[in-house]
């Protein structure tokens, strides 16, 4: 299992939305989504880790809670940093654009909402 | 059922079925929580994009093969803030990405771009004019509107406003105003409830 989908299992395991589990937190939701999706990297210290491990109803120096520090650890070095391939974005992209009362949509805008969804899929810059 | 053209009956069924599965026990009951389905029922990753509803006049897009939902940062901010307007919009806009995971998952994931102009053309092309939007509006509304609840809830009003005048139904207005009445049980804009009356011929425009 990755670190992003342990995070989210756990978070689900509460019943909670992303958007509940961040408002309730303090968390920003963009970040915590590239989390989630392992596109942003867990922080390096083990003070925030072991913050987000106890917000995720870990018990510490439980195994679970070893494992979740451990699994931060190793994303760490398994995280791309760098920015998603066309190839890649292909996939990422909906069939269906679905329009307030119609409105036509233009290249430009199209293009735009390329760029925000790449953007969405790439790595916060730090 | 024609996968690309199932009928409102068989859109309702499809609706029906999904709402009342195993996996939605608990949280089916009206208002529908359509952000909890998505995130926590069926672990889609909800994605927030900036500026989609400013720019483009869109709330939300589905990719079920990656089960992934972009939404609009700025409706999920004022969602958070408890904007019950923009709540009842982004509920809907959900359940019609719903609907289209639902109706349309088998289409979509057939549908596959080789570059960036070709998914522009294809868009373009089909934007606005494919049946399948409103395919997904009608099961958003017989989603979040079930049918047997909107029956009791429109008796009710019946009843009530029967004792007072037998031609109610008549009076000019009365259709919206009942619809406004309805709208809040359901978590929804009092125009989803007028074609609810409509499509399922409880009080039919005339």
């Amino acid at each position: 299992m990755n670190f992003g989908k342990l995070v989210k299992d756990l978070r689900i395991k509460q019943r909670k939305t992303l958007r509940q589990f961040c408002q309730e937190n303090g968390l920003d939701p963009s970040n915590w989504s590239k989390i989630e999706r392992n596109i942003n990297m867990p922080p390096r210290d083990e003070v925030t880790v072991g913050r987000w491990a106890k917000l995720l109803g870990l018990k510490p120096d439980t195994e679970d809670w070893k494992d979740f520090i451990y699994q931060a650890q190793i994303s760490r070095g398994n995280i791309p940093r760098e920015v998603m391939s066309d190839e890649k974005l292909m996939m990422q992209l909906p069939v269906f654009l679905r329009t307030v009362r119609g409105a036509e949509l233009t290249e430009k805008q199209l293009d735009d909402f390329i760029a925000k969804v790449r953007e969405a899929h790439t790595p916060d810059k730090k | 059922m024609s996968a690309n053209y199932p009928d409102n009956e068989n859109i309702w069924l499809a609706a029906d079925n999904f709402r009342n599965s195993a996996e939605m026990s608990g949280c089916n009951i009206p208002p529908i929580d359509v952000m909890f389905i998505l995130d926590v029922i069926l672990k889609f990753h909800v994605i927030d994009i900036p500026g989609l509803f400013a720019d483009l006049r869109m709330d939300a897009a589905i990719v079920p093969a990656k089960s992934t939902v972009y939404v609009d940062r700025d409706s999920l901010e004022s969602w958070d803030r408890k904007d019950y307007w923009i709540e009842k919009r982004l509920r809907f806009s959900l359940a019609h990405e719903l609907g289209h995971f639902i109706l349309h998952k088998d289409y979509m994931s057939k549908v596959v771009f080789l570059n960036i102009t070709q998914f522009k053309h294809w868009i373009i092309e089909h934007h606005s004019n494919d049946r399948k939007e409103s395919q997904a509006d009608e099961f958003a509304g017989r989603f979040l509107v079930p049918r047997d609840i909107l029956l009791s809830e429109y008796d009710i009003c019946y009843q009530k406003f029967r004792i007072a005048d037998q031609k109610w139904h008549e009076i000019e207005g009365m259709r919206e105003h009942i619809a406004k009445k309805i709208a809040p049980r359901f978590g929804v804009n009092h125009q989803v409830i007028e074609t609810r009356f409509d499509r399922e011929d409880i009080w039919p425009l005339e």
